[in-house]
């Protein structure tokens, strides 16, 4: 072998080992720690995942599944050993600002184009943010409608409303309410999901009362509308429209009361639809424009992915949250699910529904843009799930205990200012 | 005795230790066998209990470190309206479920202490709420006093009567959770009198009953002065177990509706791991125990007075 050669061989050998150690080194193990509510949701982060794998092949992401309810615990506590999955899914109930607050997630600030963030939702982006820094990016939202039971509506002679200049006022509300509760089969006129602080929070604002005041530390829930929305709260009860059970902290299902026939119609949110579809029979039910007041507001649900601090890839987490929250993925993932999409283009470009094409149209695009960022303010607060233990305690009261609204806004005002009273 | 020197004196320093087990082994055999149970015990009660009581001095979020805030969560609690209806609660629910699941328990026990027909049958049905698991008891019971489909309610309208709101009512959750706690201690109290009835020597009742004592005589007299280790037993272990019921309320009711069932455990649990105050949660924690070290003490020192 000449000397020439055997440099070159050398080199080549060089350069196949250099190959092997660096393919070594990139060979990624990533944890994507989630919730599933439902097979199509679980099947949504496989589809993503699969993609994401096909397009980095050097990239294993292991999907832990967790149970929903106590998903913020478990995480805490594998947080708090530093032990915490790489990427995980946070709820649009505070998730994020409570892990962000305490260092548990990271700033995907510099990882993210600012035009490209400019695309979400606005209302949930505050959500991700605390103190300025990005601490998530939102993945799905949903937001409630009303569903009836279109037999029940035929017996007493109602119809729902076509569009949403024609849905009905609170008052207005009240009446039907009565009216199908008397002339159909129903037990009840309705049954809710209205059962925490943050869902509550959204009638208050469609009644355009606000929680708190723009500096975010005066409460105004004992001004007239936020009197007046805790009062038809309560009369949904007073008035023997809405089962006792299917209060803030009681244990009914509003679901299961409407898909048995128990109650006419449900406030509920569109991720229930297939439920719906499993349980009832074809064309027995409908959706429509909720009872509609002055304000702005609707419910906002929804999750987003963070990346922890444990994470020994951060670079590598924060790209594969990019690439789940795509326009794509977005639109894939909202096919799947039945959730809504959490960016605008994808909204405007329209999803192709895998079924309720109609019906999820509806939410999307004339549900969703209901939602109010001043309320997703306060959802953002970091004391924010005091403050919702603080409305259902009060609800619960003024709904079961025969608390006037007055002093239940009273309390609510009492314990809110405490909340967010700087230390 | 003289080989025993002997053989010491032979092994040098070695007789020294064989000497000291031979004086002590006495002493000493019973704490060997204490000591795996003062290791569990150790790593599961005593530490955490001395843990809490640090972390009720702190303020904690469950992530960040703990913050000293020396007696602030006691004095918090003192003026917590909550915490002082979760307390009158707990008294409340203790109140029902001591008396009547033990009287009943006394009732079942005496029953079926005589021969009658399918008595192991009858034993085993009062006894399976005892061995399930009371989250799966829990779930049958707000499932059987369900408003809507509950069997209790489709009963009553089946005769005429109209539905009552088991759980979501104020005034009736209470007294709902209360009779399914007493359908799972009932069970209990029947097996530990059972115990204590068959310690009893039937002479006494055979003379007894040669004197011409009637069957309560025999009962009030005899039967349950000779039960009193049982029932103090009982009341032990059903004070600790009311003040600290939390499966089968939250199961059930969840504390509500208003916090007209939200007992101490409850709101612990709600304090810590809805709120994120674990510091206190600590706090109320370990009042909760204050409480029940003093009713148990309480009742030593009231046991020990009547025995003398």
């Amino acid at each position: 072998m000449s000397f020439k050669k055997s440099i070159v061989a050398l080199l080549a050998l060089g350069m196949l080992l250099s190959v092997a150690v660096t393919s070594a080194q990139d060979a990624v193990e990533i944890t994507l720690a989630v919730w599933a509510s439902s097979d199509a949701e679980e099947q949504g982060f496989r589809d993503i995942i699969e993609r994401y794998q096909a397009e980095n092949p050097n990239v294993t992401i292991n999907l832990e599944l967790l149970p929903a309810a106590t998903a913020v615990e478990q995480i805490d506590v594998r947080l708090a050993a530093g032990q915490a999955p790489d990427i995980v899914r946070v709820g649009f109930r505070g998730d994020a600002i409570h892990y962000a607050q305490a260092g548990g997630v990271i700033d995907l600030t510099p990882y993210l184009d600012e035009d490209d963030v400019a695309d979400f939702l606005p209302a949930a982006m505050e959500l991700m943010t605390y103190e300025g820094g990005i601490y998530g990016l939102p993945i799905n939202t949903d937001t409630f409608g009303l569903f009836y039971n279109k037999a029940y509506f035929e017996q007493a002679g109602i119809t729902p409303p076509a569009s949403a200049d024609e849905c009905w006022s609170w008052d207005e509300f009240i009446e039907i309410g009565k009216q199908v509760q008397e002339n159909s089969d129903a037990e009840f006129a309705l049954s809710h999901l209205v059962t925490n602080g943050k869902r509550w929070l959204s009638l208050l604002y469609e009644n355009g009362g606000q929680l708190l005041a723009d500096d975010m530390v005066t409460p105004m829930i004992e001004d007239p509308a936020g009197v007046e929305t805790i009062a038809w709260t309560q009369s949904w009860y007073t008035e023997g429209l809405v089962p006792p059970g299917n209060s803030m902290r009681g244990q009914d299902l509003p679901e299961n009361l409407f898909a048995n026939g128990l109650s006419a119609m449900l406030i509920h949110g569109n991720y229930i639809m297939p439920y719906l579809i499993a349980n009832m029979d074809e064309g027995s039910w409908g959706v429509t424009y909720l009872p509609c007041s002055t304000g702005q507001g609707n419910d906002f649900g929804g999750t987003g992915l963070s990346v922890t601090k444990d994470s020994a890839n951060p670079e590598i987490a924060a790209d594969f949250v990019k690439f789940a929250t795509s326009p794509e993925s977005l639109a894939n993932y909202a096919a799947t699910t039945l959730f809504l999409p959490t960016r605008q283009s994808v909204i405007d470009a329209g999803v192709e529904w895998s079924t309720l094409a109609e019906e999820m149209e509806f939410f999307a695009t004339e549900q969703l843009p209901e939602l109010n960022p001043a309320m997703a303010r306060v959802m953002a607060l970091p004391t924010f799930p005091e403050i919702q233990r603080i409305i259902v305690d009060q609800l619960e009261l003024a709904w079961t205990s025969g608390q006037s609204a007055e002093d239940t806004a009273a309390n609510i005002a009492a314990g809110v200012a405490e909340a967010v009273a700087p230390e | 005795m003289a080989d025993r020197v002997l053989r010491g004196v032979d092994r040098g320093r070695g007789w020294r230790l064989r000497d000291w087990w031979d004086l002590n082994q006495r002493k000493l055999i019973p704490y060997l066998f204490l000591t795996p149970n003062l290791i569990v015990f150790t790593i599961f009660v005593f530490v955490p209990i001395v843990y809490s009581l640090w972390m009720s001095f702190h303020e904690w979020r469950g992530i960040d470190l703990p913050k000293f805030i020396g007696l602030e969560n006691f004095v918090e609690i003192a003026s917590d309206e909550v915490f002082w209806i979760a307390l009158k609660n707990t008294l409340m629910y203790a109140a029902g479920v001591i008396p009547f699941s033990m009287g009943l328990g006394l009732l079942a026990a005496l029953g079926l202490n005589v021969a009658v027909p399918g008595r192991t049958f009858l034993r085993t049905i009062y006894f399976i709420p005892v061995v399930v698991s009371a989250v799966v008891v829990g779930t049958l019971a707000a499932w059987i006093f369900n408003d809507n489909y509950g069997i209790v309610n489709a009963t009553l309208r089946q005769v005429g009567l109209g539905r009552v709101n088991w759980l979501s009512s104020p005034q009736t959750a209470m007294l709902t959770l209360i009779m399914s706690t007493i359908w799972i201690r009932l069970g209990f109290c029947m097996v530990v009198y059972l115990a204590g009835l068959q310690g009893i020597p039937k002479d006494y009742l055979d003379a007894a009953h040669v004197d011409g004592a009637t069957a309560w005589q025999r009962f009030r007299m005899i039967i349950f002065p000779l039960l009193r280790p049982s029932t103090f037993l009982l009341l032990i272990l059903n004070v600790i177990y009311s003040f600290e019921a939390f499966d089968l309320v939250y199961v059930m009711t969840g504390g509500g509706p208003g916090y007209s069932t939200t007992v101490l455990p409850v709101y612990i649990y709600e304090s810590a791991f809805e709120l994120g105050r674990y510091g206190y949660a600590n706090a109320l924690g370990l009042i909760l125990m204050v409480i029940i070290l003093a009713f148990t003490l309480l009742q030593w020192r009231l046991n020990q007075q009547g025995e003398v």
